[in-house]
């Protein structure tokens, strides 16, 4: 089929095992947090082309919509930025700030997850308040 | 502008009522999955769409046309390909190509022929002496020749290899990204999922439910709950009446529970139960479709 640049190449068979249709994760949710993983991580990096959303929608065998939605959403989150002409790029300036943001808003939400099954499985604030103490306790010493 | 819009669409084999009162939408650069059991009415609701199976009820949209259009002015713009291919057993490829370009406007004769080639269909053979796949080949590739607008595959997958069913799902994706629209039913769910971005379930003649397929995925998951000893079991049938419970099942300590839409009150229910570890899951897509088309498709 088409030809594509090498960078791209590179992008397109790196972001394939990141995205499974059958897992039950809405798939554009799949694919925003495979690029903003690898826009944080560095992987991909500013100025960096995403790859159109027909070759990468093709190369997954997804509905382009899904594709679309997903570049939306990134471009939402201020990671990325399409433009006419030049396509879709990894946005250079305001990503550090927003990746930084990003991931503490990302951790933030894991934490919640494990409170929340903490205080279903019983644990009481109380608790929760004299493991946090514990633990900065604990990670005081080690750096110390 | 939608693609297509059926409302309460009405058609009977016989005596036997196949459609009673059939709803879908298939948005423009869609890809649009009807999903239903074998029986359930799928391939008279795309018969009935192009009038080719006469319809008793209902009311039939396609892209900009009047309702309930018929003749050429629709043949024109939409393109449907029969489970297993129609195709005129006389003619080559080639003869079929040159019919196309006369019907429809915006042949696109490269498109044909690309397809044709990778899908290995040999252009100058009587399309009644080709096998099984390659005749589906010929309807897929002279399907996407026409470059209609909406294009209606049933059961497209039948009788291709597994290779094939991939190439077919590039195309697809491919004819889509131009702004096209497409429709496909399907009785197995997992040979669709990814490739549709919507679905609509069919079942006794009606669409229970039409959905944007992320969105179903947001909105079902599973809860695991291991409990701290196993419980007597009218303690746990309270959990079904609980807000946004679909189901759950207990086996031992671990009890399983099918969730749609928030979870808090299923959270705040499961606490009472004291349970010793709580894991929220994604529910697969294909669990939801035998839940509500009935399993052992």
């Amino acid at each position: 089929m088409t030809q594509e640049p090498s960078e791209e190449r590179g992008v397109l068979e790196w972001i394939t095992p990141h995205v499974n249709p059958h897992s039950g994760i809405p798939i554009y949710i799949q694919i925003v947090q495979a690029f903003a993983r690898a826009i944080q991580r560095g992987t991909l990096r500013p100025g960096e082309s995403l790859p159109t959303v027909r070759l990468l929608a093709q190369t997954l065998r997804l509905a382009p919509n899904t594709v679309t939605r997903a570049y939306a959403e990134l471009q939402r989150q201020g990671l990325i930025e399409s433009r006419a002409g030049a396509g879709t790029t990894v946005l250079s300036r305001p990503v550090t700030q927003f990746t930084d943001e990003a991931s503490r808003q990302a951790l933030t939400d894991e934490l919640h997850d494990v409170l929340h099954r903490m205080l279903a499985s019983g644990l009481t604030v109380t608790d929760l308040r004299r493991l946090l103490d514990n633990f900065t306790a604990s990670s005081t010493q080690d750096v110390l | 502008m939608n693609a297509l819009q059926v409302t309460g669409l009405i058609a009977r084999h016989g005596r036997r009522a196949v459609l009673r009162g059939a709803d879908l939408h298939v948005g423009q650069g869609s890809i649009t999955a009807l999903l239903g059991q074998n029986g359930s009415g799928k391939s008279t609701l795309m018969r009935s769409v192009l009038g080719v199976h006469p319809r008793t009820g209902g009311t039939v949209r396609v892209l900009d046309l009047p309702e309930n259009a018929s003749g050429p002015r629709v043949r024109e713009r939409v393109t449907y390909v029969p489970t297993g291919g129609a195709v005129l057993p006389q003619e080559t490829a080639r003869t079929h190509f040159a019919f196309g370009a006369r019907i429809y406007p915006r042949w696109n004769p490269q498109r044909a022929l690309d397809t044709a080639a990778e899908l290995h269909v040999p252009l100058d053979q009587r399309a009644g002496r080709l096998s099984t796949g390659q005749r589906m080949g010929l309807a897929l590739a002279y399907a996407l020749g026409s470059s209609t607008e909406l294009l209606m595959l049933d059961e497209p997958t039948n009788g291709l290899d597994p290779d094939h069913r991939q190439l077919l799902a590039q195309f697809l994706v491919a004819y889509a990204a131009e702004g096209h629209s497409v429709l496909l039913s399907s009785h197995v769910l997992p040979e669709v999922e990814g490739l549709a971005d919507h679905g609509a379930f069919l079942k006794d003649g009606r669409v229970i439910l039409e959905a944007d397929l992320d969105e179903l995925r947001t909105q079902h998951a599973v809860v695991q709950a291991i409990l701290p000893d196993v419980l007597p079991s009218g303690s746990i049938q309270r959990l079904s009446s609980v807000s946004g419970v679909r189901g759950f099942e207990v086996q031992g300590r671990t009890l399983t529970v099918h969730v749609q839409g928030g979870r808090e009150a299923l959270l705040a229910a499961l606490a009472n139960l004291k349970p010793v570890d709580i894991q929220i899951k994604p529910r697969p897509l294909a669990e939801v479709y035998d839940d509500l088309l009935g399993g052992g498709a």
